[in-house]
């Protein structure tokens, strides 16, 4: 018989009964000796020693430490050793309390991350095409894709259950109500986006609000109703003043959804010139009915689309690909596609922020266990004291243990309120808006929980095993005088946590250093004590008259997009030009001010003049722009844009940079 | 006071101590189990059971009788109570009655 067995059965068995146990195991073992021969028998006999660790007997060990009394005298116990070591108690629980709710935050985010587009139904269905073009040596990533794949979908390709285009109004739409006025982001789609993406329709008929039939259509979310008419239900049928009729009212837009709106129009029928391959205008989703047909349509699509492009003068040149994306891997996609709907997220901070909650969460767990342990072990001399007054072995541990799991317990605790005070400035950090629900704090907290458990057990086991094994007579004495062991282990985990500590701090400074360098780095343009506001106000004449009164403002100007974010880019031609092919240059409309208010500094030519009537036709292009027309002196250069007008253009700016990369800027 | 009522397994083993008289103990019941009902049951279940019925003053113990074979422990040996050879009878007659009252055996 093994002897392991005996020492297993002290543990677990109570004293008066293990005599008896192990002289009926030693019996049933010589029995099976001799019936199925040794080999089997020391089998069965390591079965039959395991079958005793049943709660009919460890519950029979007597667990005084239940009782009324013990209980009050163990809190009593914890509270005065908290008390006697206040310092040493704030520290450790603290700790592991910061850690937990620093790892709590971190998966929160990261599962948010993770879980974006999850919450539409059949989300693994759903795709949107996105495309690469190259246009002779630039390539372009856009999750624009060419405006006549919707029909070509709608008729050849059964595969597709629905194909829907959309398109984000640039700008948020004033959209007004008999009472009320709001400005609201929108979004124009087919009817089929409503099969597409499952919205819950609180009012109204979904399946034929955004029909063709029906081009003055809205469909409104339940915050926008809210605002336009103080309620969302009996909306349906009003229209709004400009002529647009409610058609239907949706639960709002999840907050982890990559795009945004709040109502949605029809999308009208494309012009024939519009429709064409070479013009990348819209989003398209789709929903298939099989996901496993995506590569198929994919290639065929493409194939497609290379045979258009090329058939067509205007864009021989190009070279485009479609890529069917999966919607819930939109946010995190490790490709940046232009013209995204909303913030994209980054694959590598939700890896890093992973990586860092383990570190923080090993930290946090081995700094606790390891203060733990030491205050253990200096209480030698209590234990010793409870053992000669006859404490049950099991006691003891039951005490250190529970002693540990109390002080975990506490911290959880902490942590949660941590965590819970903290998500909304932690929201405004992230641009997220995550409550405290199930949902999107069940795992972390499960996380935490398990790691509250296993510090508090960890932490507890060392000094609970150890000290309740060594004689009363010599922790009485003293620090007992056997070899403690785990001092190998403390001191490799004390190690461990000082090398994670160093890299996140170190990772940490080098982060910041980063990002030092991205807000003081010269983008030719000032931004700081420059704020943006945005309104569709017309008395805009006025309302700067007015703003320019206070003492504290500066200059002011108008531009019709903001700078740090300009959507849409037009192919333009200049006289004298040696390349071919299109060339894409950002536009945007500002007032004379711009210059002045954004400390943009003029290299060449001048301003436009400040009553603004005379240089409608005038132009003023960056650094960038003149090293594309590859002319030294720019003014006076004619330029053919987006709108077929012919412009002579007057000055040059100082480049600016935009998103870490160079943007050619054209404003007009 | 409700009536008292014992498991299935609980009442075999209580059974086996009766019948064993003053030599029950775990290995003993084991054995006599699998030779009289061809019943296969482990010993860690026949102690906890026996412990159990022994909280409940059916069965009472006592410390005795090392050998060799033991590695010199000792047994604890269990004999049935008044009250457990009454539980025993009455369960017993339940079962009788209720047998009588299965309409096929009549």
């Amino acid at each position: 018989m093994p002897p392991w067995i005996v020492v297993m059965l002290r543990w677990i068995c109570p004293a008066e009964l293990v005599e008896m146990i192990e002289g009926d195991l030693i019996e049933q073992f010589h029995i099976d000796v001799q019936r199925f021969g040794p080999a089997r028998a020391r089998r069965k006999v390591i079965l039959h020693a395991i079958d005793f660790i049943r709660l009919g007997i460890l519950a029979r060990n007597g667990m005084p430490a239940f009782n009324m009394p013990m209980a009050f005298h163990f809190f009593r116990f914890f509270f005065r050793g908290m008390k006697k070591h206040a310092g040493y108690s704030f520290i450790n629980i603290s700790g592991l309390a910061l850690g937990l709710a620093t790892v709590l935050l971190m998966m929160i985010y990261v599962l948010d991350e993770y879980r974006y587009d999850q919450s539409y139904k059949d989300s693994d269905k759903i795709f949107r095409i996105v495309s690469k073009i190259d246009m002779g040596g630039e390539i372009l990533y856009t999750s624009f894709s060419p405006n006549a794949l919707s029909d070509a979908i709608k008729h050849d390709y059964p595969q597709v259950e629905y194909v829907t285009r959309a398109t984000l109004f640039g700008m948020s739409q004033a959209l007004a109500a008999e009472k009320s006025e709001v400005n609201a982001q929108g979004i124009a789609a087919d009817q089929a986006f409503f099969n597409i993406f499952s919205f819950q329709c609180l009012e109204g008929n979904l399946a034929t609000a955004l029909a063709p039939s029906n081009p003055s259509s809205i469909v409104i979310t339940k915050d926008l109703a809210t605002k336009l008419f103080g309620q969302y239900h009996d909306v349906v049928g009003n229209t709004l003043r400009d002529g647009r009729r409610i058609a239907a009212v949706i639960e709002n837009v999840p907050h982890n959804s990559h795009i945004h709106f709040e109502f949605v129009t029809a999308f009208g029928p494309y012009t024939p010139e519009m429709a064409i391959w070479g013009n990348f205008g819209s989003y398209h989703y789709v929903k298939f009915k099989d996901a496993r047909n995506v590569p198929e349509v994919q290639s065929s699509l493409q194939a497609l689309m290379i045979s258009r492009l090329s058939a067509d003068p205007h864009t021989a040149g190009f070279k485009g690909t479609l890529r069917f994306q999966p919607l819930t891997s939109i946010h995190l996609d490790e490709i940046t596609y232009a013209m995204e709907p909303s913030g994209k997220g980054n694959k590598q901070y939700a890896i890093i922020f992973t990586v860092l909650a383990i570190f923080i969460l090993a930290i946090a767990c081995i700094n606790f266990t390891n203060l733990a342990t030491v205050r253990g072990i200096r209480r030698a001399k209590e234990i010793g004291v409870r053992k000669t007054i006859g404490a049950v072995r099991l006691q003891l541990v039951m005490q250190l243990l529970g002693e540990s799991m109390v002080a975990a317990t506490i911290a959880m605790g902490i942590a949660l309120t941590i965590a819970a005070l903290a998500l909304e400035p932690f929201n405004t950090l992230t641009q997220k808006q995550i409550t405290f629900d199930y949902q999107s704090v069940g795992v972390p907290l499960l996380i935490s929980f398990g790691a509250m458990i296993l510090s508090g057990i960890l932490s507890g086991i060392y000094p609970a095993c150890i000290l309740s094994s060594v004689k009363a007579s010599s922790l009485i004495k003293g620090i007992p005088s056997v070899n403690m062991g785990g001092g190998y282990l403390s001191r490799s985990l004390v190690v461990l946590q000082f090398t994670f500590s160093i890299m996140i701090v170190s990772g940490t400074l080098v982060v910041y250093a980063q990002l030092q360098y991205i807000r003081n780095k010269n983008l030719g343009y000032q931004r700081d004590n420059v704020i943006h506001i945005h309104d569709g106000s017309k008395n805009y004449a006025s309302f700067k008259a007015a703003l320019l009164t206070h003492p504290g403002i500066k200059s002011i100007c108008a531009a019709d997009q903001n700078l740090t974010q300009v959507f849409g880019a037009g192919g333009i031609d200049w006289a004298g030009r040696t390349t071919t092919g299109a060339v894409l240059v950002h536009t945007m409309a500002v007032d004379p001010d711009f210059l002045e208010t954004m400390k943009i500094s003029l290299v060449k030519g001048r301003n436009f003049s400040p009553d603004g009537q005379r240089d409608t036709a005038s132009l003023l292009v960056n650094e960038e722009a003149t090293r594309l027309f590859a002319t030294d002196d720019p003014v006076g250069l004619r330029v053919q844009g987006v709108n077929k007008v012919v412009q002579p253009w007057w000055a040059l700016y100082r480049t600016f940079t935009l998103n870490r990369s160079t943007r050619r800027w054209l404003p007009f | 006071m409700p009536k008292e009522y014992l498991g299935e397994f609980e009442e075999l083993v209580l059974t086996l101590v009766a019948i064993l008289d003053k030599e029950a103990y775990g290995n003993a019941i084991v054995k006599e189990i699998e030779e009289q009902i061809h019943r296969q049951v482990n010993l860690g279940g026949v102690h906890v059971t026996l412990y159990r019925l022994e909280d409940k003053g059916y069965i009472k113990s006592r410390v005795g009788g090392a050998t060799a074979e033991r590695g010199g422990r000792r047994k604890r040996f269990f004999t049935i109570t008044a009250a457990g050879l009454s539980l025993l009878r009455s369960m017993k007659e339940d079962r009788q009655h209720l047998w009588k009252l299965i309409p096929q055996l009549k």
